[in-house]
């Protein structure tokens, strides 16, 4: 439920993607009147909350997949091996520059979450916990998008953000769809920690 | 209706057919005539005639819009009912129905009112939010409801109320974004949409209450630490918390300050709390910054503070037994177990200590018990007695009791009782030396029981209090008051009193002791102090005779013989007595008596005369006839001459001579 715009793109391609998210067409910012000043505010709580469970669901996820993944974390679910946004902005960048790239991490985030919870759902059936960690997650991430949009529209009249979504992991055996999954959760939890030290500065009071 | 090769035709319709109209709104109908109803019996549309039910719609309102069509129009479709009919007279004046529809009458729906969301927390990661309205009057139509809610760019699908009207519930909303909601209400009359909510839903959230709560005693008696776990993540919501305990048994809660846990935390020491006593706690949370709702309170849990040593020592007092001998004495030492609060814990012995202030040597004589009095005998004196309440913590403060060789100290004056309230107050005049305290004793005054003393104490400064026992109504109680100096003690005043009289249960037995001819002397006993139910204030004689009226004389209650007078002589007399107290009188049985005949020597001053006279009269006849005795005698006895003495027996011979 929470990729629903992106799933179709991601459906089509083998490789990884880029795209144009932030489907705005005409002038003015959409549903601006929702766009209120309390969005700031609102994006650092969701970034600090994605921080706060990030960790917890790696931890979960690794443990639902089994063996080898628990006991041999390091050497499988190295990040390096899948595509994950660049997110080089620190706290002294322009804060334009670090929404666009909170925007397109999110975006791909939100992707991926979705894959992973559909590979969950095949391969994890029973593992209820996990499932609604992924949901909620996804949910997170869905809304800070929104936010995110919201914020690069009023602020900066951004409407068109080019987005890569990386590699499906759709035809893949069930060790490669795990694999992956574990590879972008990993690289998620160090991705995020840094997302919410860069943030603080700029969405505080 | 035509019949045309086995099928039947309607000669007409009417259009609309099967309206949907708003109240009070004007409707127009057309009956429109098939051509071929025309040429089957020359009928045309200045014959039809409009129907409502059985009823006639008046002319005024059709018009003839052609040949084949009427119209009928009613200005206020609250006049509407169904069915509304098309009708022509035929040959024959016979009415024949053309066509007939149904109305359905209703109103558009009002803008919906009121309306507003919560989020009930159901679970760790499940957050639905239930919005509520006002919809409005009712429509008499099928109304249907939506409640609808977006984010700046996206759209959710609608949320439909299943059953109800006026409520949704959406299966779980995102925080962090704000969200548009409103209620669109339609029906075929019309739409109305409400205003809309604005709002982010962490700002309406009634999370679960805190659970797993646990209450720890520590080291010190007067706290209990609680510790539980909170059931919604710090990073979605710092929360602020409401602790309240009471007593167990006792329904007052008391509250931790809200300030003292108006931070996120999982743990927190109540202070202030009494030694050895069981309490119970709950817990509730809400956002810390207090938007929202709070949560329910939480399942109670138990805990008990740890003991502490007695806070005070036990009341003490005495009753002294002199009547052995006066020069030793049986004292019995009572004293009151210490209320929980005070005892702080299980007393497991008194310890008593008694002194003979009167000894040079002071030495004291200690007593271990487990129970709440000793009976000593002690030699008539002057004594210091102590107790000390003793729990595994430790020892009371001592309480200590003088116990004088006399009580000649100032007494109280004017010890007076007042029942108020279903209490029994006793007040007395303090005396003018300071008075360290009052022991107020009383007892129930009873026939069939012993007068078992009862005491409480009072501080010195007062001058009156109410006795904090068991206190019957209708019942006997003796109240003594002692005041208590640093040096010695005063003796008791006593007064009798009820907390509530009630009449008597029982009248006087009245008998008679002596009855004469006009008088009669009744005797009577008091009734016992279990009869009386109150104080005897007076008796009522009443007394009357078969066929008289009743008199009735006040007697004072504190006699026990009454003379009734001016009765009428050989009479039969009814006498019974009522006792009254302040509440009501209550009489006795009745007692009959008959007057005498004759007073008292009134036979004897009749019998006696007549016996003198009698005496005299004999006397007298005896005088007459000894005065009379010859004339008596010659009437009585006459002389009867000797025959043998007669010439007759001298003269012959065979007489012997004498």
């Amino acid at each position: 439920t929470g990729v629903v715009p992106f799933v179709a793109l991601l459906l089509l391609q083998r490789r990884p993607v880029a795209g144009r998210a932030l489907l705005v067409t005409g002038s003015g910012c959409p549903g601006h009147s929702l766009c209120r000043s309390n969005v700031q505010e609102q994006t650092r709580r969701q970034v600090a909350l994605l921080n706060a469970t990030a960790q917890d669901l790696f931890s979960l996820y690794l443990k639902c997949q089994g063996e080898p993944f628990s006991s041999e974390t390091d050497k499988l679910c190295n990040p390096s091996g899948v595509f994950f946004p660049a997110f080089r902005v620190n706290r002294t960048s322009e804060r334009k520059e670090v929404m666009v790239a909170m925007y397109k991490l999110f975006a791909f985030l939100n992707a991926s979450l979705g894959n992973i919870t559909r590979d969950q759902e095949e391969l994890n059936p029973t593992a209820k916990e996990l499932l609604d960690r992924l949901h909620n997650t996804t949910k997170t991430t869905r809304g800070l998008i929104s936010n995110l949009t919201c914020l690069l529209c009023k602020n900066y009249n951004i409407f068109q953000v080019d987005v890569s979504y990386g590699e499906s992991s759709k035809g893949k055996s069930a060790f490669k769809k795990k694999q992956q999954g574990c590879q972008v959760l990993r690289k998620y939890v160090q991705v995020i920690a840094q997302a919410a030290r860069v943030l603080l500065p700029h969405l505080s009071p | 209706f035509l019949v045309s090769d086995g099928l039947v035709q309607s000669c007409g319709h009417i259009i609309p057919e099967s309206p949907v109209l708003a109240l009070g709104s004007s409707f127009t109908a057309l009956c429109i005539l098939n051509e071929s109803c025309l040429d089957f019996g020359n009928i045309y549309a200045n014959q039809i005639i409009w129907k409502i039910k059985n009823r006639v719609v008046p002319k005024e309102q059709y018009h003839e819009v052609n040949r084949t069509v009427s119209s009928v129009t009613f200005n206020d479709t609250s006049s509407l009912a169904n069915p509304l009919t098309c009708n022509v007279l035929a040959d024959g004046q016979i009415e024949q129905n053309i066509y007939g529809i149904t109305v359905t009458i209703g109103l558009p729906p009002e803008k919906p009112k009121n309306l507003s969301c919560i989020v009930h927390q159901l679970s760790k990661l499940t957050y639905p939010m239930t919005c509520t309205w006002n919809p409005g009057r009712h429509t008499f139509l099928d109304t249907h409801f939506r409640l609808k809610y977006r984010w700046p760019q996206e759209n959710f699908p609608d949320c439909i109320p299943k059953d109800v009207n006026n409520s949704c519930t959406i299966a779980d909303v995102q925080f962090f974004v704000n969200l548009e909601v409103w209620v669109e209400a339609a029906n075929v009359l019309g739409r109305a949409e409400s205003d809309p909510l604005v709002l982010d839903p962490i700002e309406i959230v009634k999370p679960l209450s805190p659970h797993n709560l646990s209450v720890n005693s520590g080291i010190l008696p007067t706290v209990l630490k609680l510790s539980w776990e909170n059931r919604i993540s710090a990073a979605v919501m710092k929360l602020k918390f409401n602790i309240r305990y009471r007593i167990i048994g006792d329904t007052k809660w008391m509250q931790v300050p809200p300030e003292d846990t108006a931070s996120p935390r999982t743990s927190f020491s109540v202070q202030g709390l009494r030694p050895y006593t069981e309490y119970v706690f709950s817990i509730r949370c809400m956002k810390e910054d207090g938007v929202g709702y709070w949560s329910d309170w939480s399942e109670e849990k138990t805990g008990v503070t740890t003991e502490d040593k007695p806070s005070k020592g036990p009341p003490i007092w005495r009753i002294i037994d002199a009547s052995r001998s006066p020069a030793s004495w049986t004292v019995h030492l009572m004293w009151k177990a210490l209320e929980p609060f005070e005892a702080n814990g299980v007393i497991l012995r008194y310890e008593v200590t008694v002194r003979a202030k009167s000894s040079l040597s002071g030495l004291s004589e200690k007593y271990n018990v487990n129970t709440t009095s000793l009976t000593l005998n002690l030699p008539n004196g002057t004594y210091e007695v102590t107790v000390m309440a003793h729990n595994r913590v430790g020892t009371s403060p001592p309480s200590v009791l003088l116990i004088p060789a006399s009580n000649s100290k100032a007494p109280v004056k004017n010890v007076r009782t007042l029942p108020k309230d279903g209490r029994l107050w006793v007040g007395w005049t303090a005396p003018n030396t300071y008075v360290l305290k009052y022991v107020i004793e009383w007892c129930l005054v009873s026939n069939s029981s012993d007068c078992i003393i009862e005491w409480q104490n009072e501080p010195g400064n007062i001058q009156g209090t109410y006795l904090k026992g068991d206190i019957k109504p209708f019942k006997c109680y003796l109240i003594t008051v002692y005041p208590l100096y640093a040096d010695g003690q005063g003796s008791g005043q006593s007064v009798k009193a009820y907390l509530q009289q009630d009449r008597p249960s029982k009248g006087p037995t009245v008998q008679t002791k002596k009855v004469g001819k006009a008088e009669a002397v009744l005797t009577w006993n008091h009734l016992t102090v279990d009869e009386q139910n109150g104080f005897i204030r007076s008796y009522t004689i009443f007394y009357k005779t078969v066929d008289g009226n009743e008199t009735a004389v006040s007697v004072d209650p504190s006699k026990t013989e009454y003379t009734l007078s001016s009765l009428t002589s050989d009479t039969l007399y009814t006498v019974r007595m009522m006792a009254y107290t302040d509440e009501g009188g209550r009489s006795g049985p009745d007692f009959t008596f008959t007057t005498q005949k004759f007073g008292k020597g009134e036979i004897e001053a009749i019998v006696v005369p007549v016996c003198l006279a009698f005496l005299l009269i004999v006397l007298l006849g005896v005088l007459f006839c000894f005065n009379k005795r010859d004339l008596i005698k010659k009437h009585i006895w006459p002389i009867v001459p000797d025959p043998s003495k007669s010439n007759i027996a001298q003269w012959s011979p065979q007489v012997p001579a004498k």
